[in-house]
Order: C-alpha cells, then sequence, then structure tokens
C-alpha cells in the first residue's frame, strides 16, 4: 500500500525510529514553539510545555488517523499539554462574572494589529493575565467556542465570555500603547 | 461573538505564522526520554556478542597448525618444499652424478645414481649432513656448519666450478638456483663432491629423501669426504639465513605473529599430558522451541494465575479460552566443562538466549437458558500477544556418564539459570460487541521485565572426539522453576538441541 510522505514518517515514528522522529519534531516545533510560547510567560516554560508535549506526541502517534491534518493534530495537543501544565503550576482563580455588553469591545474596532509583528504581538499577549492569557489565546486564536472553553477550563460559558472581552479591551489597549509612543518619539524629532 | 471579527482574525491570521525556533535542548531531553534504555539495551546486546567474539578469538588463536606445533620442523620442510618444486631432479643428477669424480654413476637416473654415489664414498659422509637430524641439515644449508674446509660456496651464484680429476677446472651453472664452487683437495681426483652432493641434495630432496639418505650406515661416512665448501661467504648466508626466515614466517599460522605474549603465555606448546581433569573450554550453540508452562515453583512464585472466566448472576456466562502457541528459542554462548574423575563432569558456561512464543486469549459471551443449557454464544473479544525475550544464561549442570570412553552417552542434569533481560509485547486487540460492529488495536509494547527464572534441565549428552575437539550433541528439556510474571505462575519450558565444540587440551 502506498503511503504518503506523512503517513511514512508516522509509521516510522511508530517503530521508534529516531530518525522520523527527528524529521517529524523539526517540521513541527518551531509552529509549536510558537503555540507554546504564548501560553506561558518565560522561555524555559514554552520548552517545558513544548517538550512534554512531543513527548505526548511521539507515545501516542498510533491515535493519529491518517486522513486527518497532523500539524493540527499535534497542536490539539500542544494546547491541552499546555493548559495542563498552567493548571498544575499556575492557580488561576476565575471570577464569576455577568456577561458583558457587546458593545463592551468596541474599542478594538481600530486596533492597528497588522502594525505589529507576530513575536511583538505573542509577548502581548504573555503579558496579560494568567486568565485573560489563556482564554484570549483559546477563544482568539484556536478558535475555541466559549462553551468549549467553559468545559476545558471547568467555568461557566459567561464567565469565559467576560474574562475574553476584558483580555481583548486590555490587548487593544497594550497593543496601541506599543504603537503611539513610537509615533511620539518620531515626532519629537 | 463581537461584531469586530477583523481584530481577532488579525490576530489569528498574524500569531498563526508565528514561528519560532526552540533551542537544541529540547530535542535532546525529548529523545532521551523517549530512548531511555536504548544504551542499556544495546550494551546488553553486546556482551554475549563480545563473549561470543572473545570466545572464537580464543579458539582461532589457540588451534595449533601441525607445523607450529613441531617446532623447527616445517622451516626444513619449508626450504626443501619451496626449492624442490624448481628442479629436484636435474640437480641431484647434475651434482651426485656428475662425470668430474670419476666414479662410474654415468648412465643412471639421478635418483638412483645419488644413492650409489653415497653408497660408494668410501670416505663417508658425515651423519649430519646425511639427514638423521633435520635440525643438522638445515644448519648445513644455512652454511653454519663450520667443519666445511677448502672450498667456496656461493649460493647466491650460478656457477658450479669444479677440478676435474686431470686438474682441469670446469664450471657448471646450476638450474636449482644454488651453486657451489667445489675445489676438490684430494691428489687422486676420486673423491666425490659428497658434500655438493648431499648439501644440494638436502635443500632439494624430498622428505622421502632424507630419510632414504639417512638410511645409510654410518660406518661408510667420514669427515674426510667433508670435500665441499669451507669458508662460506658470509653475504651469501646472511641472505639465505634470511630467506629461511622470511618462508617460516609465511608458513607460521598469523595468529601467532602479533602476539608474542600470549604465545608464550598460552600456546606455547606443552608436553602432552592427557590429564582427563583439565578444565576444558569451547562454545555451544542450542536451537529449539520455547512455550509457557506451568512452574513448580519450588524457587517461590508470584501472584496465582488470572482467572480469565467469571459468572454472572443474570443468563450471561462470559468465558475465555486461551491458547499458547510454540515459539522459537536459539541461545549460544561460551562454556567451561571440567571432567571429574572417570564418570563425572561438571559443566558451565555464559550464554544469551532469544525467544520467542505467542499468546492468543478469546473472550466468548454465552447466553443461558433458565435450564442452564446454551442458548447463544457471541466472541465477544479476541487478543494476540506476541512476546520476544532476551535471557542471559547460566547453567550449572553435572554428567554422568552412561556408556563408553572417550565417544558415549553421558547423563546431564542440574540448574539452568537465565535472567530475562527485556521483553517485547506486540499485542492485538479485537474488541466485538454484540451487534458485531468490532474495532481492533494493534500495539507494540517493550515492557521491561527483568528477572530471574531458574530452570530444571534434563538431557542426553552424546559425546565423541576428533583430533583437536570434544563435540557433544544434547537434546534437552528445560524446566521451569520459577515464574518469570507477576500475573501468572507460568515460566518458560525449552525444548532444545545442543551442540557443544570444546577444545581439545593436550
Amino acid at each position: 500500500m502506498h503511503l504518503t510522505p506523512t503517513a511514512q514518517l508516522v509509521a516510522d515514528c511508530l517503530r521508534n525510529r529516531a530518525a522520523a522522529q527527528k524529521q517529524l519534531y523539526d517540521t513541527y516545533a518551531p509552529q509549536m514553539m510558537g503555540v507554546c510560547y504564548r501560553y506561558t510567560r518565560q522561555a524555559d516554560e514554552a520548552s517545558d510545555v513544548l517538550q512534554e508535549g512531543f513527548i505526548k506526541v511521539f507515545t501516542n502517534l498510533q491515535q493519529w488517523k491518517g486522513d486527518g491534518d497532523l500539524g493540527a493534530w499535534i497542536r490539539r495537543i500542544m494546547v491541552n499539554t499546555a493548559l495542563n501544565w498552567l493548571r498544575d503550576r499556575r492557580h488561576m482563580q476565575w471570577v464569576q462574572e455577568e456577561a458583558i455588553a457587546e458593545d463592551f469591545a468596541s474599542d478594538t474596532v481600530h486596533t492597528p494589529v497588522h502594525k505589529l509583528e507576530a513575536r511583538q504581538l505573542a509577548d502581548l499577549i504573555r503579558q496579560l493575565p494568567a486568565g485573560y492569557q489563556t482564554i484570549f489565546n483559546l477563544h482568539a486564536i484556536e478558535g475555541y467556542s466559549h462553551v468549549e472553553i467553559a468545559q476545558l477550563l471547568g467555568i461557566s460559558e459567561g464567565t469565559s465570555r467576560s474574562q475574553y472581552l476584558r483580555a481583548r479591551r486590555q490587548l487593544a489597549g497594550m497593543i496601541n500603547d506599543s504603537i503611539t509612543p513610537k509615533k511620539q518619539s518620531y515626532a519629537s524629532r | 461573538m463581537p461584531a469586530d471579527n477583523t481584530f481577532e482574525e488579525h490576530m489569528q491570521q498574524q500569531l498563526d505564522a508565528l514561528r519560532i525556533q526552540p533551542p537544541a535542548s529540547d530535542w535532546q531531553q525529548i529523545h532521551a526520554a523517549l530512548h531511555p534504555a536504548k544504551r542499556r539495551r544495546i550494551i546488553w546486546w553486546w556482551l554475549p556478542l563480545a563473549a561470543l567474539l572473545i570466545s572464537g578469538a580464543i579458539y582461532l588463536a589457540k588451534e595449533p597448525s601441525g607445523a607450529a606445533r613441531e617446532g623447527r620442523e616445517p622451516m626444513v620442510r619449508a626450504m626443501g618444499n619451496e626449492k624442490r618444486g624448481n628442479n629436484e631432479k636435474a640437480i641431484t643428477e647434475k651434482v651426485v652424478g656428475n662425470e668430474v669424480t670419476g666414479n662410474d654413476n654415468t648412465g643412471n637416473d639421478g635418483k638412483a645414481k645419488s644413492e650409489k654415489a653415497i653408497g660408494k664414498n668410501e670416505e663417508g659422509a658425515s651423519n649430519e649432513i646425511m639427514g638423521n637430524d633435520r635440525k643438522a641439515i638445515t644448519k648445513e644449508a644455512i652454511g653454519n656448519n663450520k667443519e666445511r674446509k677448502g672450498g667456496n660456496q656461493n649460493r647466491n651464484g650460478l656457477i658450479l666450478k669444479r677440478q676435474l680429476p686431470t686438474g682441469q677446472a670446469i664450471k657448471e651453472k646450476q638450474p636449482s638456483g644454488i651453486d657451489v664452487e667445489a675445489n676438490t683437495a684430494t691428489a687422486e681426483g676420486k673423491k666425490l663432491n659428497f658434500k655438493s652432493a648431499f648439501i644440494t641434495a638436502a635443500e632439494k630432496t624430498t622428505p622421502q629423501d632424507v630419510a632414504r639418505i639417512s638410511s645409510i650406515p654410518a660406518d661408510t661416512a667420514s669427515p674426510k669426504s667433508n670435500v665441499v665448501t669451507e669458508q662460506a661467504d658470509e653475504e651469501a648466508e646472511h641472505r639465505l639465513t634470511e630467506s629461511i626466515h622470511s618462508t617460516t614466517m609465511k608458513l607460521l599460522p598469523e595468529s601467532h605473529a602479533p602476539w608474542p605474549w600470549v604465545n608464550e603465555k598460552f600456546f606455547t606448546p606443552k608436553p602432552r599430558n592427557n590429564t582427563p581433569r583439565k578444565w576444558q573450554t569451547g562454545w555451544w550453540a542450542a536451537l529449539g522451541s520455547t512455550r509457557l508452562s506451568q512452574t513448580a515453583s519450588f524457587f517461590g512464585t508470584a501472584k496465582a494465575a488470572a482467572d480469565f472466566s467469571s459468572n454472572n448472576p443474570g443468563n450471561v456466562r462470559y468465558v475465555s479460552s486461551r491458547t499458547e502457541k510454540n515459539g522459537q528459542y536459539f541461545s549460544a554462548g561460551w562454556v567451561l566443562r571440567k571432567p571429574m574423575g572417570k564418570r563425572w563432569a561438571f559443566s558451565t558456561g555464559l550464554g544469551a538466549g532469544l525467544q520467542s512464543w505467542q499468546v492468543s486469549t478469546s473472550v466468548f459471551a454465552d447466553s443461558i437458558l433458565p435450564t442452564g443449557s446454551l442458548y447463544n454464544r457471541a466472541l465477544t473479544a479476541t487478543s494476540d500477544q506476541q512476546y520476544r525475550m532476551l535471557t542471559l544464561q547460566v547453567p550449572m549442570l553435572l554428567e554422568w556418564k552412561l556408556l563408553g570412553k572417550q565417544e558415549g552417552i553421558w547423563l546431564q542434569g542440574g540448574l539452568n539459570h537465565q535472567w530475562l533481560l527485556q521483553l517485547r509485547e506486540k499485542q492485538s486487540v479485537a474488541t466485538l460487541s454484540q451487534n458485531f460492529a468490532s474495532t481492533s488495536n494493534t500495539n507494540d509494547v517493550t515492557s521491561k521485565a527483568y528477572g530471574w527464572q531458574p530452570q530444571l534441565r534434563l538431557g542426553l549428552v552424546y559425546q565423541w572426539q576428533s583430533k583437536r575437539f570434544i563435540h557433544q550433541m544434547v537434546p534437552a528439556v528445560q524446566l521451569p522453576l520459577r515464574s518469570v510474571f507477576k500475573t501468572d505462575n507460568r515460566g518458560l519450558l525449552n525444548i532444545q538441541l545442543q551442540y557443544n565444540m570444546l577444545w581439545l587440551r593436550k
């Protein structure tokens, strides 16, 4: 039977061949490091999550169904690993809040997101409070619904929604702040 | 979701493209976590292999060729063989049957002339030269004989110079590459050029010729007949000595060359002493079959076997059937044996074994009627487990002779200790529901099951000897005395045919 290159790579990894594992790691590690970077605060924390995640990937690779996107599957494992890691190492407290009016977040309409590099945006996300950071990552970047986030984190849907909107507003402010001083500095010259 | 989706879209777009190269140490950590036992496994694999290689090397090094065991004899043979191939007959004819001596040998064939010439030597030739002692011949050949008087022996040239009885000197070309310039010292010119003949013959003749020469009575020999060369050319001798040395080195077994200290310490030929109680060493290889078997539990056991059957209080009963299939067994290693008296011997060693077997389990769900009879049976799950195991083995066996002497039959019994080093389990599980929609899964599991399992070994040894080896063919059975699994009181039973080859020490 003819296997796709990815399926062949996975088959070799399942045979515990180190070269194949290294190849798979080299292919997906930079992308997954970007994911882990957003969920953590320190570089070594991101490395820890990445290592833990890849060990899970290699030990559970037989569960991957060949027809799916391997990158998406690995990313899901990384996100789950990051959430577990946060749960274990950080005591996240969730404050139950009422849902906030939608127009609360209308201040992000003109936020110049495109003016920042990806790494700068990720650095700003890391500066959010732990709860905001997690929920923003899950909802805005990973595309989880608030219902799913509520199930994942064991909180109410309303809490997820309100935390997200607060995170969004705070992040928009941080983005604006990071761009504005540059304008001022240029103007002052 | 707020109406403003562009913020999320931009964020997602930007951050999806985020790539950060992780530090190299991350992969090292992951690799170390994924392959923790690799180094240990390699070591365990190489240990028995290294033992085999070492014993093989010792065996090869220890096997002395017949030539090497007999000291310098092959040197003489080597020289004879080397040069005999050229033109042996011609030399013999030329030297022995030469007309110069004045003997009536002309007209005979070469060898006959040679014998005749020797026999007719009034002065006689020394026994040394005649080949009674092969070492002496060698000495003569390389020009160490100090009794040579008169004449020059030039072995490098091609000229044979003789003086005829008439006083005329002649030169003959030797096809053998050995030239002798001989000056007969006797006035009557009747003396035979025996020295020349013997030297040439000794170097050119076969061992049979040498034996024939040596059969000549000693009283026919006389030192006066030593009419050949006296003052050997030092340079020619040196070259000849080197030639002999290089030929000898080629003939000696190669294993003797690089390890002189090993040769001296272990392989120096010793006087033959067939003491039967020496330790004997060699190697073994065994091939057979293995399977799981109930243990006698002499050495303790793990828990009792798991009960795969269960009875439900309702009208469904789950029944499990288990099938164990025989697998392959192979082991090899180094064996050490010590005969004790005429009838007993103790045998031990170190070896490695590889064995595999298969266990199949099926679970049935039986529907039972109120009367107790079977209403329906459905297969609910099947499981195939393939095991592969590496073992380190140390047999401790006693042998008792039943029949024969050197060739005979022995009874063998004792313990075979084996240490389970690694277990590879390939598990294939299929779960079938009542409506026969099935799921299946195959796992390749490497579980570490380290443990000690002694086996009771019973065998029958058929032993025979060749020139240098004791050979043993041993059909044997090894019964488990202790389980290796904590959840099962089964152990490994082996039926095997083993071949031992022991070096016969003399």
